[in-house]
């Protein structure tokens, strides 16, 4: 068993050193960004989410809408800062761990159709616009009137107290 | 050890299913990673799917004379999943066992589900699932990478590893979250054909591989609540029954209930389950054993050192699984991942069983997804 033993013991060693040795990524201070928009498709009945319906829905926990229809989630394509930052701002995880996530789901049999990758805003809009199930995001001063804005605990996204506005650590259109 | 032997017939279809999967599989699996193509509406003609495989290399050592330490391939599973239309979607997964000293690679069909989604409150299934028993079972299948510990907790083994539970069954299912809830409250529910028991021996077993050896169906039954104020957090319990015929004797009426409580975050597993099994003859004394697991794990940056309590206590006189023993496992390990998709882990086990007091064992292995 020495050698069991030793090896252990050296994986355990190399793994505190890797830890140790992580170096540390300063926190960037970004200006805030504008708050983040909720789109659907025009002919949704649905005006308004709570948060915890929001991180729901993102989640792939719930995937169909009151109304029966299936729910698409849209986000940016992978890489791309908007979509490490929608994922962090509505499920409260990195994009790694929302990927975890969602293969942990679809590992179990729980969801039928993942996430939709969307390379650009214009793209975003075009997607919602055309699939009557489909959820995405853009910044708020990029809504078109080809969606609809859905409010989330009651609000738009110009209210002060609306949940997804940027704190000063988002990445907003200024830095696309 | 209850060590069934090979399965030609399940194999023999597993290998055609597997090469077929694979056959449909590929030119849409292009089509669905594409991002590009996400810009447009939504398609409408093939079937978008998703494959993955999840594989292991494992290296193990004990302290029994008689088992030398060896570097090992564990389970290959090719997992396909494809989303027929908006409600309807197929899912497979096919495990590869591959040995270290030759090529020779047996496969089964570990699952295979078609799945009707009525609403989040009403998912139907009809194919050879993992039951609902418990948490771990339904949570944690084939391909190891999800799992934070080297293996099952002894309890969930799957049947070919000595396991005591019906882990696979072939039924339907239903499940989906108890409407009014804010989908907190989540149901399952499970009738199936039950655990063949057959002689492993038995010459006719491949010839009725996949039937009821009786018209009793198994039932499952489990509710659980995730609040939606505790992330992460769950609580449930299942109740399962069968009827099991054991030769030209009678019917065992065989029952199992379990209870959980989880939490489980990208940084932070906490898990205990606790299953109690009863067995009984008519005009005989049921013998009731029990299982169960404590499991925690924490995550600092891309290292997770983790500990777990496995403890199954098997009456020998308990009809079918009394000779699959009793044992106790202390498990301490620490588990990195360099990379997105990639885990490496090692642990060492102090086991307690009928047969040794104290032995020790180190395993490492590691885990990849692609």
């Amino acid at each position: 068993m020495r050698t069991p033993r030793l090896l252990l013991l050296v994986l355990l060693m190399s793994a505190a050193a890797l830890t140790a040795a992580a170096p540390l990524v300063a926190q960037q201070v970004v200006a805030p960004g504008p708050p983040l928009a909720i789109i659907v498709h025009r002919s949704n009945p649905v005006d308004n989410l709570t948060f915890g319906e929001l991180r729901r829905i993102f989640m792939l926990d719930t995937q169909t809408w009151p109304h029966g229809r299936k729910i698409t989630v849209v986000l940016r394509d992978h890489g791309q800062p908007e979509r490490a930052d929608a994922i962090r701002m509505v499920c409260g995880l990195s994009e790694s761990d929302y990927e975890k996530h969602i293969l942990f789901r679809t590992f179990q049999g729980n969801v039928n159709i993942g996430p939709r990758a969307i390379q650009s805003v214009a793209g975003m809009l075009n997607f919602v616009s055309s699939a009557p199930g489909a959820i995405g995001y853009v910044n708020a001063d990029e809504t078109d009137g080809a969606v609809k804005l859905l409010r989330i605990d009651g609000m738009l996204p110009d209210d002060p107290r609306y949940p997804l506005r940027r704190r000063g650590r988002g990445r907003g259109a200024a830095e696309r | 050890m209850h060590r069934p032997g090979p399965r030609p017939a399940c194999r023999a279809l597993a290998a055609t299913l597997l090469t077929a999967l694979v056959a449909v599989a590929t030119p849409p699996a292009v089509f669905a990673q594409t991002g590009d193509q996400h810009d447009m509406p939504v398609p409408s003609t093939p079937p978008e799917v998703v494959i993955h495989a999840f594989g292991s290399v494992d290296w193990a050592a004990t302290d029994q004379h008689d088992t030398p330490q060896s570097f090992g391939l564990g389970q290959f599973s090719l997992f396909v999943t494809a989303a027929l239309n908006e409600r309807v979607s197929v899912l497979a997964e096919v495990v590869m066992e591959g040995s270290g000293a030759n090529t020779r690679v047996v496969t089964d069909l570990e699952r295979l589900q078609l799945t009707y989604r009525l609403d989040d409150h009403l998912n139907l299934s009809a194919g050879r699932y993992h039951t609902g028993i418990g948490y771990y079972n339904a949570a944690f299948h084939h391909g190891s990478y999800f799992e934070v510990p080297i293996g099952r907790p002894r309890i969930f083994a799957f049947e070919d590893e000595g396991g005591v539970l019906p882990v696979h069954e072939v039924g339907l299912s239903a499940r989906g979250a108890v409407p009014k809830t804010a989908s907190a409250l989540r149901y399952v529910a499970e009738v199936g054909n039950g655990r063949r028991w057959t002689d492993v021996d038995d010459a006719d077993e491949d010839r009725d591989e996949g039937r009821d050896q009786n018209g009793a169906k198994s039932t499952n039954v489990g509710l659980a609540l995730r609040p939606e104020r505790w992330r992460g957090a769950e609580i449930g319990a299942s109740f399962y029954r069968d009827q099991i015929p054991v030769g030209t004797q009678p019917t065992i009426t065989h029952q199992i209930a379990a209870a959980y409580g989880v939490y489980r975050t990208p940084s932070t597993e906490i898990m205990a389950e606790w299953l109690q099994l009863s067995h009984r003859l008519p005009a005989s004394t049921q013998s009731t054993n029990r299982g169960g697991y404590l499991q925690a794990s924490r995550a600092f940056g891309k290292v997770r050192p983790y500990y777990r309590y496995d403890r199954l206590d098997i009456k020998p006189e308990t009809p079918l699984i009394g000779s699959f023993g009793s044992s106790t496992v202390h498990l301490v390990g620490i588990r990195l991942d360099p990379a997105d998709w990639i885990g490496l882990k090692a642990q060492y086990e102090r086991l307690h069983d009928d047969h040794v007091t104290g032995s020790d064992a180190v395993h490492v292995q590691l885990v990849f997804v692609f």
